[in-house]
């Protein structure tokens, strides 16, 4: 089996940057520049230490050398570097690089990245299998693992059968102003695995009275009051928000003392000092993540302090219907264990649906 | 090639607009009421808006009427979890006895005699098929026993002081009915997810038994006709918290005369009389809902509960400080009740046990048979034997020929088969739940099964013509969206246009 590798170095940096992508290459290099760890290399580290079980043989051909990172985890695996990312690379490296996998036929392509490095690999090789290892800020399209913990069982797998879809991506500018815009980008070849995310769906619910009612419950329960809260991003609190006569922003976290906003949309440096009783979610419509898909500015060490009780789940009926499973993926193996279990979904004024965390 | 059913086509107008002036079906005797006992306020002022029709007419519309539907009558009628089966036409005859049709519901006790043995008798029989300790007879159909009984825990907990007790689990394989019941008696509910096999999932329970837990509800055997294997341990766990079980008989038939819910570990159970024992249903009612519960929640059953001391029967109200107060005007849907009375009595205990038994080998061979059908799959219960029913799935035909459930089932129509219930359980996609009944003899079995084997195969050759289905019969796809939202009760109330 032969296996491209390839990893967007800035992935992720715009968390760092206050941005809810990192579409913009050049501030990326530079926060880098000033010292920032690229947080995709904990992630690459996290990936490929697993592998260290692979029952099978692989060939790689990648970017960079893995065996660097490995050392970490004492043990080697076979590759070759067939394209060198020049410092402050592009997206236009990416696909040079892409492009030397297809021509070395490799079966699958594993990719270090977001949504826009999905688009960048898959334009390039629509006909081969592509994985995302999911390190970017915005993560909603299809094609990326649950968490970077599921590749071995991928690769062990392989050899999987596949299905073509069109890969999502956001305007960055529009997404930054609220506007959430899907922009369809490309027919990516994708893997199919209950460990393979679906792609994001809106679930814009006509009736508005179902977000009435979990707000009508929010004020009965008194679940806001005598507490400290982080109300995660998304469509389903910014309308129940609005019901409770509350500003809520729509891609932010934005943090609730006793019922009353005190600081919006708030960045990865606040978190520190905040005290915090609760986390509010919502899970993505179709995926299913609750943690690690459109609020990854918390950090595992945030997500520990605040542990599974201490988190509250939302959702709309239509949208907790679709998923069966929620998922977490926290950036830290270790994190994600103690997520895991059952969370109960808040999804009326009376009801609760009970969901396996994964 | 299995033969068609070509149902009647009748161009008949509603009764309001057949007939004429004057014309009489029948002539009731004139009553002399002296004017001055009805208050002015009362007294109509414009003549009732009847049909005027002869009797011919009348008899000839309703005839037209019946030829233009479904019925158990008229064929097989495999619904799932409404347990059609036959109907015996002696209840009706028994039901029409003047004793019994011309009671009066607030005549005296003891002119009602006849009435309170059969009320008293029928708590008697579903006290020994259950184990329970008591039964009322009161909620007219099984939503309102659900309510009855949940609201028979809330008393419980809230006669302990246990006030703290606001949620009721409920699994996502259990009747529809049963979140909307709690919610109505003020409860919290959370709903629990099923194994991959279709069960409760025991650690998912696990994770959600709180002191805050006032019970648990399931259907059991389940919605996918399958039985809770875990059941006595699921009770405990409940109880070990303080919680009461409570089981939504709905499936009754499937083990009825076989197993006695109260000793699973059940603390209240209620019971559908117009599905497990007969009563004619389909058409929205009447039905009835009794409750069965254990000793120690007999004091919060509704009053009166039918009694008898010596040889005289009774309406004992003894408990009416601590019941939950009445459910219904009077006590229960008596021609119901009477009609499951005669179908216990006349089957007897191992009659029961044998329709239970031949319920559950009937679903069993049409399992058999669909499970071979290209295109339907049994997602659930894999390796174990249904109970009365089973739920297949057209996932895969809806997949390689955009034949949808929805179109399987009004294909149905044209081989004189009612659909099964579609759509239901949630949690299965493209449901088709099906439940044939102890009733169906194995040549309708056979039919049912021929039927999904002709229409699959036709999906493949020609998707259209099951799309476009039914083609026989009286009236084609209905506009089911505005039948939803604007339905038309009857033509008096579309005259006055109550929607607009």
């Amino acid at each position: 089996m032969k296996v491209g590798l390839i990893c967007n170095p800035i992935a992720g940096v715009g968390i760092f940057l206050g941005t809810k992508g990192t579409d913009n290459v050049q501030l990326a290099w530079e926060k880098i520049s000033e010292g920032l760890d690229p947080p995709v290399y904990k992630i690459i580290n996290r990936t490929l230490c697993q592998l260290k079980s692979l029952k099978r043989p692989i060939q790689f051909f990648t970017t960079f050398n893995i065996n660097k990172v490995l050392q970490s985890c004492n043990f080697s695996l076979p590759f070759e570097v067939c394209y060198s990312m020049p410092n402050h690379s592009t997206s236009q490296n990416t696909i040079e690089a892409v492009q030397i996998f297809v021509e070395k036929k490799v079966d699958l392509i594993i990719f270090f990245g977001g949504d826009g490095t999905a688009s960048d690999v898959a334009k390039t090789a629509p006909y081969i299998p592509i994985i995302g290892i999911p390190s970017g800020v915005k993560i909603f399209s299809a094609g990326f693992l649950h968490t970077p913990d599921d590749l071995l069982q991928i690769l062990q797998n392989w050899p999987l059968p596949v299905k073509k879809e069109l890969l999502v991506d956001l305007d960055e500018k529009l997404y930054e102003k609220g506007k959430i815009v899907p922009k369809y980008t490309v027919e990516a070849t994708l893997p199919v695995n209950p460990r393979i995310q679906l792609g994001k769906i809106s679930y814009g619910e006509s009736d508005e009275l179902v977000y009435e009612r979990i707000a009508e419950r929010i004020n009965e329960d008194k679940m806001l009051s005598n507490k400290s809260i982080l109300v995660g991003a998304g469509s389903t609190f910014y309308k129940i928000f609005e019901f409770l006569n509350l500003e809520k922003t729509l891609l932010g976290i934005d943090y609730y003392v006793n019922g009353e906003l005190r600081i919006k949309d708030l960045d990865p440096s606040k978190f520190d000092n905040l005290e915090i009783d609760e986390l509010w979610v919502t899970p993505i419509g179709r995926q299913g993540h609750l943690i690690g898909r459109g609020n990854r500015q918390i950090s595992p060490e945030i997500l520990k302090k605040i542990g599974l009780k201490n988190l509250k789940v939302f959702s709309t009926p239509e949208k907790s219907k679709d998923l069966e499973k929620l998922y977490i993926d926290t950036q830290d193996s270790e994190v994600d264990l103690l997520f895991k279990g059952f969370v109960q979904v808040i999804i009326g004024y009376y009801e609760s649906v009970l969901k396996k965390v994964e | 090639m299995i033969h068609k059913r070509t149902q009647a086509k009748w161009e008949e107008p509603l009764i309001l607009n057949k007939g004429g002036a004057g014309r009489r079906a029948y002539i009731p005797e004139s009553v002399n009421l002296p004017k001055e006992t009805i208050p002015d306020e009362w007294i109509r002022k414009s003549p009732l808006e009847l049909p005027q029709v002869s009797e011919l007419e009348l008899v000839r519309h309703v005839v037209r009427l019946s030829q233009m539907i479904h019925g158990v009558d008229v064929g097989p009628y495999p619904l799932g979890s409404c347990t059609m089966k036959y109907n015996p036409k002696i209840n009706e005859r028994i039901a029409r006895f003047p004793g019994f049709a011309d009671m009066h519901p607030q005549a005296p006790e003891q002119s009602i005699q006849g009435t309170l043995e059969v009320f008293f008798w029928l708590q008697e029989t579903l006290k020994k098929l259950t184990g329970f300790d008591a039964v009322t007879i009161q909620p007219p159909g099984g939503a309102s026993g659900e309510f009855t009984g949940v609201l028979v825990i809330k008393a419980y907990h809230e006669a302990r002081n246990d006030t703290k007790r606001d949620t009721i689990i409920i699994p996502d394989s259990a009747h529809g009915t049963n979140p909307a019941s709690a919610a109505m008696a003020g409860f919290k509910v959370i709903e629990i997810p099923s194994t991959e096999d279709g069960y409760v999932d025991l650690e998912a329970l696990k994770s959600v038994l709180t002191e805050n837990i006032a019970g648990f509800m399931i259907t059991n055997p389940n919605t996918l006709g399958l039985f809770e294997p875990n059941i006595q341990e699921i009770c405990k766990m409940v109880h070990d918290v303080g919680g009461l079980n409570y089981l939504d008989g709905a499936n009754f038939n499937g083990i009825v005369g076989v197993i006695k819910p109260a000793k699973m570990g059940f603390d209240v159970m209620h019971m559908n009389l117009h599905k497990t024992f007969t009563g004619p249903h389909g058409g929205g009612g009447p039905g009835s809902g009794p409750v069965a519960v254990s000793e120690k929640l007999r004091k919060y059953l509704p009053v009166p509960i039918a009694a008898k001391k010596d040889q005289t029967f009774y309406w004992d109200f003894s408990n009416k400080k601590t019941s939950i107060g009445k459910v219904h005007g009077y006590n229960g849907n008596f021609g119901i009740a009477l009609r499951a009375l005669l179908y216990i009595l006349r089957n007897g205990g191992p009659g029961l046990r044998k329709t239970c038994e031949t319920a559950v080998l009937n679903a069993n061979y049409l399992l058999h048979h669909v499970r071979q059908i290209n295109g339907l799959t049994i997602p659930k219960g894999k390796n174990v034997p249904c109970k009365h029913e089973f739920v297949a799935s057209a996932s895969k035909l809806l997949k390689e020929t955009g034949v949808s459930t929805n179109d399987i089932a009004k294909a149905m129509l044209d081989y004189g088969v009612h659909s099964p219930t579609v759509y239901f359980p949630l949690i299965i996609k493209e449901a088709l739940m099906i439940e044939p009944t102890e009733s169906e003899s194995k040549q309708s079995l056979d039919l049912i099964a021929d039927v999904f084997k002709e229409i699959t195969k036709l999906a493949y050759s020609d998707p259209d013509s099951v799309k476009n289905s039914p083609h026989l019969t009286s009236t084609g796809r209905l506009d089911e969206v505005t039948l939803a939202k604007k339905p038309v009760l009857s033509q008096l109330i579309e005259k006055k246009d109550i929607f607009s």
